[in-house]
């Protein structure tokens, strides 16, 4: 991650957030675990920054757990996505100037995230996407993102059915239709 | 939700299998759209306002007397014709241009008025298009089509021109002058690259007319190119003058100046 000494976001600087960090909340899966939390990490999740802010004291937020009820907010899903925030909440935030935007899109992922997100069980690998969506944790959905679209990059229409479990809901007709329809853009397949 | 199988991919609603599917390339995309209903719906390209604009931010196209060609080679077996008796490259923008951001050409032949009318009135149609990378081997047409396509596409902010061959600078005055207002980026390549020029043309070549002009355009930078943020140009002669002026561009975050390396100095 590139260094950006110059963010200052408002009175959210890096001592503050740092500091908030070391306050502890406590985050419930839909399972019913309970799993701890920095708070500025877990406020990486729009969803739970809304929540947090809702319930405004400190003493509220350390005590009870905040509920992530969606199913696909599993114990297992839930450690990874604490798992992922808790080592990413100090990175710079992204710039929306749009090149940098386009560039960003475009660039590889770290070595960290590569490692963290190529999970075997893909039913896990589906609920952290799915759960991170819900949660509204942007970085992480696009890390899956960039991920599934890694593994789809010059696969055939098949392959990707197979590996992705999709489901055909085409007519063999149908099918033709597209592909005749898109005949000047295909070489192969 | 529940009803599909946790490990497929089926189990994604629209908006999420949407954002998915956003960082695909373009070759993917393509390929893809036949795989399920869910696929194809999200992968239409046909109304852009129920279709993510993050897609298709670049596409290039490859321009020589009468085709252009998506530089995709795996994709293209077919090029696009561009013609004064075949619409191609309209019906090209019309179906996908809505979202195209950056557009690159290029040029390996001379290109007639019509072509350059023709060209312009097509980007002019793009709205979503804020950077043109160009080409060039003809200087005194596509001089032309510069000044055709700032008059049509005031809405650019990146702007790349690459001449393969040796051209004039006479018009850059002129045309920066007037049009590129919004410019935040700005690439100008080969301007008097000397290395396929023999001798003689060498000094055909006025060298005081080329440092005047380079001063004009310099002078004036502050106020042809107010939003600068990114400049990169070669075969600059560098001077105090040109310094000055460069540090009068209030926005500018990056400046890439190429020295000249032979006749000018």
């Amino acid at each position: 991650m590139a260094d950006n000494a110059d963010h200052i976001d408002g009175d959210d600087n890096e001592d503050v957030r740092a500091q908030q960090n070391l306050i502890k909340i406590k985050l419930k899966s839909s399972e019913g675990g309970i799993y701890e939390c920095g708070l500025t990490a877990a406020k990486m999740s729009d969803l739970v920054k809304n929540m947090v802010e809702s319930l405004g004291t400190d003493a509220v937020v350390t005590t009870e757990p905040i509920i992530l009820g969606n199913e696909a907010v599993t114990d297992a899903a839930l450690k990874k996505i604490i798992e992922w925030v808790e080592f990413h909440w100090d990175d710079p935030p992204v710039d929306h100037d749009f090149e940098d935007e386009k560039d960003r899109r475009n660039e590889e992922l770290s070595h960290w995230d590569k490692q963290f997100i190529d999970v075997d069980d893909q039913a896990l690998l589906f609920d952290v996407i799915a759960a991170a969506n819900y949660m509204d944790i942007k970085g992480l959905v696009e890390v899956g993102a960039k991920h599934i679209c890694s593994k789809i990059r010059g696969k055939s229409c098949q392959e990707v059915r197979e590996m992705l479990k999709i489901t055909n809901d085409f007519t063999a007709e149908e099918e033709d239709a597209i592909h005749k329809e898109n005949a000047w853009i295909y070489a192969k397949d | 939700m529940c009803e599909y199988s946790k490990d497929s991919f089926d189990r994604f609603g629209d908006d999420l299998c949407e954002e998915l599917l956003s960082f695909l390339t373009f070759e993917d995309r393509f390929r893809c759209e036949c795989l399920s209903k869910q696929w194809r719906r999200l992968s239409q390209f046909s109304d852009p306002k129920d279709y993510n604009e993050k897609f298709y931010e670049y596409i290039g196209l490859y321009v020589n007397l009468t085709a252009i060609d998506l530089p995709f080679e795996k994709l293209c077996k077919t090029p696009l014709i561009l013609s004064a008796d075949n619409n191609a490259f309209e019906l090209f923008a019309r179906n996908y241009g809505h979202n195209i951001k950056s557009i690159e050409f290029t040029f390996d032949c001379l290109i007639d008025d019509n072509m350059v009318n023709k060209l312009s009135d097509v980007l002019s149609q793009m709205r979503a298009l804020i950077g043109i990378t160009l080409n060039l081997n003809d200087p005194f047409i596509e001089w032309d089509l510069l000044t055709q396509i700032g008059v049509k596409c005031p809405q650019l902010t990146s702007l790349c021109v690459q001449f393969k061959s040796r051209t004039t600078i006479e018009y850059i005055d002129h045309i920066m002058g007037k049009h590129f207002k919004q410019l935040k980026r700005l690439e100008i390549n080969g301007l008097y690259n000397t290395t396929n020029i023999s001798n003689d043309a060498l000094i055909e070549y006025s060298e005081s007319q080329v440092i005047s002009i380079t001063d004009t355009f310099f002078a004036n930078i502050d106020r042809y190119l107010p939003q600068l943020l990114e400049l990169r140009l070669n075969d600059v002669m560098i001077t105090d003058e040109v310094l000055n002026a460069l540090s009068r561009l209030t926005q500018i975050r990056c400046i890439q100046l190429m020295g000249t390396n032979t006749c000018h100095l």
